[in-house]
């Protein structure tokens, strides 16, 4: 009888050490697997990230508070940031304060509009506190133009736009 | 007969762990399948943002462009309009995705500015963006209806007949009489008091939420089409933005002026009438008139030589 009890409680924790060891195997299947999903979620957000970014490079040479207007001599607005317009935005804090939200919903950091033919001033159009963590910067070229009396002047300018990584 | 108890208790156990088991299975799989599903509804309000930027800057051209939009998969969409004037300058849009009953994240547009009726359930959806001016482009307003819901313009102007043939819009018909109409359509009639769904006059709209004001063709489409607090409340946006370009404008004015220009542009008027819009509580048709009536001065002084905008 006592050899019997043994052989049974035996058979118990061997059954008890099995389903330890298959309980143990699933946990770290479904690690390997939840570390893979987020990665996936990750890579994801890393794309539409860029493609924002991307095309808010555009968004911003089409804002109509920097774009060159129809004063510029045609009658539609020609593909040009106004210098005018945008020394308000890197001289007025408050005017420039007032769009952030626009730039921090697409995790933008930085937007400056600098001269770069002939080498020339540099406009910060948004700039958010603090130096961030491994960050993007994506730029394009557009013209820079100044109209006086019945004259347009036209630089090359670049504008940069920093994002922040997911 | 303790062998027969020793045999029963391993099976007993055997049974409550298997069951364990397979409850903590169904759940974890349960659980990633809704939040797999979340990111998907979260993942596509970002889509529906990004796929409309194109609208903002083309808007730049003078062009009323017409998109018809394909989402992967049915969805409600919940397109809602938040401003308060104390607190922010350019108020948002919020777009919710919602599939099965699970919603995605909210999304927060602050530089778009979308009509359509508050909840809309579609795969599919037609886009039409206008430049709003007054006097110079303030933005462009993106309005959404879903494909397939089809408009009936009765008596529409002829430059309405004529954009909405140019772009070629398959779910806006051009009638001239009322019983023309598809039956499944939404009657927009024009200067007339027919008993339409949608009664447009030369200042307001009528519908059957009530009446809204509106000036200049990208509003009127906006209030055929929208709902009447997104309407109101995007106004109130739309005015508050041109009440801070008016502000750049001004600038512009003084460094003109520094340049020898002797026109002297006055904002403050447009500034005013803005401003007052944009911290209303209802947009009123009077509001509206002296606002379209302090642009179309500041349009006549803008002079040739010294243009501001």
């Amino acid at each position: 009888m006592k050899i019997e009890n043994k052989k049974a409680q035996i058979k118990i924790q061997e059954m008890a050490f099995v389903l330890v060891a298959v309980v143990f195997l699933f946990a770290l299947l479904f690690l390997f697997f939840a570390r893979f999903q987020l990665t996936q979620l990750q890579k994801t957000a890393e794309e539409v990230r860029e493609q924002r970014t991307m095309t808010m490079l555009k968004v911003v040479s089409s804002l109509p508070e920097l774009r060159c207007s129809k004063s510029f001599g045609t009658t539609t607005e020609i593909y040009c940031i106004d210098k005018d317009k945008l020394k308000v935005f890197g001289e007025i804090r408050h005017i420039r304060n007032k769009y952030a939200d626009i730039w921090k919903s697409a995790q933008i950091s930085e937007v400056i509009i600098e001269e770069v033919y002939p080498i020339g001033d540099i406009y910060i159009v948004y700039e958010s506190m603090g130096e961030p963590e491994n960050s993007f910067t994506y730029s394009t070229y557009i013209p820079l133009c100044e109209e006086t009396i019945g004259i347009m002047e036209c630089v090359v300018a670049k504008i940069k736009i920093t994002t922040r990584s997911v | 007969m303790k062998k027969k108890s020793q045999f029963q208790f391993a099976w007993i156990f055997a049974v409550i762990v298997g069951a364990l088991v397979l409850f903590l299975a169904f759940y974890f799989v349960g659980t990633n399948l809704l939040s797999k599903r979340y990111e998907e509804t979260t993942v596509e309000t970002q889509f529906l943002d990004i796929i409309t930027d194109p609208f903002v800057y083309l808007g730049s051209m003078g062009a009323t462009t017409y998109k018809p939009l394909a989402l992967p998969r049915e969805y409600e969409i919940i397109i809602e309009c938040n401003f308060d004037p104390s607190m922010d300058a350019l108020g948002k849009n919020i777009i919710t995705l919602i599939q099965d009953s699970q919603a995605g994240i909210e999304r927060y547009v602050y530089n778009k500015y979308f009509y359509a009726s508050k909840e809309i359930k579609t795969k599919k959806l037609n886009a039409l963006s206008k430049p709003f001016e007054m006097p110079w482009r303030v933005s462009d307003i993106i309005i959404f209806w879903p494909a397939g819901q089809k408009y009936c313009f009765v008596g529409a102007p002829v430059r309405i007949s004529n954009e909405i043939d140019n772009l070629e819009i398959e779910d806006i018909e051009i009638e001239n009489y009322k019983t023309e109409c598809s039956k499944e359509s939404i009657t927009v009639c024009f200067y007339s008091t027919s008993d339409c769904d949608i009664n447009v006059y030369s200042s307001s709209v009528e519908k059957t939420d009530g009446k809204v004001y509106y000036t200049g063709d990208a509003l009127m489409y906006a209030a055929i089409f929208s709902d009447k607090f997104v309407y109101n409340c995007n106004l109130k946006r739309l005015a508050s933005r041109l009440n801070i370009q008016a502000a750049i404008y001004e600038e512009k004015a003084k460094a003109l002026m520094g340049k020898g220009c002797s026109v002297q542009y006055n904002l403050e008027d447009i500034m005013a009438k803005s401003k007052d819009i944009a911290t209303t509580k209802y947009v009123s048709e009077n509001q509206i008139a002296n606002l379209e009536g302090a642009a179309n001065l500041l349009d006549s002084a803008n002079s040739n030589y010294c243009r501001l905008f």
